[in-house]
């Protein structure tokens, strides 16, 4: 029975791990800010409740398990308004962004930039 | 005073959590010390806000939000994985209902863990939060998506009246005219 609950947690905590690669991956390929912070936020999120939930499958007294289930709810704060912070502060300060899309409905950069934004 | 008690009760949680043992001593010093940071930093009361919580709607908004955070993360692994760029980029108005603070910033913060989008700057008054997406097709889409996800967050945990005045479903629930028009402005046309 251990074993196949090690086993899970070993798979878990794993796969935790590719997603934070991946999220690391995204930093890299990603063109601006904005994309950026996708990548940084979504898989490093869930990676890091897949490695909590790993670990709280091995972990050998409850205490533990409350305090992973403290991180995991101070992570699902903080990543998001972490990315907020970050993306406002970037698009107010005139961070090159390209909007492939065109669709801009903020128009709020600064107007030196504005070439920038394209 | 009752929104005191509940954070009091939360800080108290979270120190227990920290010594990781449920023992008389940490509980009681756990709420001296939650008691203490209350009454050092007093959080000012929001008016009209009067939030509850409905454990089947905050059932049902949990199981919603997971669902769309494995699927933001099957998205941006994949455009993370493949060598083919569908990126296409764009910042979204979106007129929400704004509630109360403490609702438009679990919206916001939701927002920003499901897929394609995140929360890059927020309006008050009227409420219009401002949206990065990954993926744009359809603004109009996007905007459904997040006025859905906060009908599901105030059924969780709005006051009684705001979930009335969501009507039977809720979840297409149109904003005010004169609100909608303000908050989306002059449309450029593409």
């Amino acid at each position: 029975m251990t074993g196949v609950v090690d086993t899970v947690a070993g798979v878990l905590v794993v796969a935790g791990s590719l997603l934070a690669l991946l999220a690391g991956v995204g930093l890299h390929r990603f063109g601006d800010v904005f994309t950026r912070m996708h990548a940084a936020t979504k898989p490093a999120t869930l990676g890091l409740v897949f490695v909590l939930v790993g670990a709280a499958l091995r972990a050998s007294e409850e205490g533990a398990v409350m305090k992973l289930l403290l991180v995991a709810a101070l992570q699902f704060v903080t990543a998001p308004s972490g990315a907020h912070m970050v993306g406002r502060a970037a698009y107010r300060a005139g961070v090159p962004l390209r909007i492939s899309s065109g669709v801009e409905e903020l128009r709020r950069r600064p107007a030196a930039e504005d070439d920038a934004t394209t | 005073m009752t929104a005191r008690v509940s954070v009091v009760a939360v800080l108290a949680a979270v120190w227990v959590a920290l010594w990781e043992d449920v023992t008389p001593a940490n509980v009681v010093s756990g709420l001296l010390v939650a008691l203490a940071v209350t009454a050092l930093f007093p959080n000012r009361p929001e008016p009209g806000s009067s939030a509850r919580l409905r454990p089947v709607a905050a059932a049902r908004l949990l199981g919603y939000f997971l669902w769309k955070l494995a699927e933001a993360n099957a998205v941006v692994a994949w455009e993370v994985l493949t060598p083919t760029n569908r990126v296409n980029e764009g910042i979204v108005a979106i007129p929400v209902r704004g509630m109360s603070g403490g609702i438009t910033t679990i919206v916001a913060n939701a927002i920003s863990l499901t897929p394609g989008t995140l929360t890059i700057d927020v309006d008050d008054d009227p409420c219009v939060l401002y949206v990065h997406v990954l993926h744009l097709r359809d603004p109009e889409e996007v905007r459904r998506e997040v006025l859905h996800l906060e009908a599901l967050v105030i059924r969780a945990f709005g006051p009684a009246d705001a979930v009335a005045r969501l009507g039977g479903r809720g979840e297409r629930v149109d904003l005010a005219p004169s609100q909608a028009t303000e908050a989306t402005r002059e449309e450029p046309t593409p």
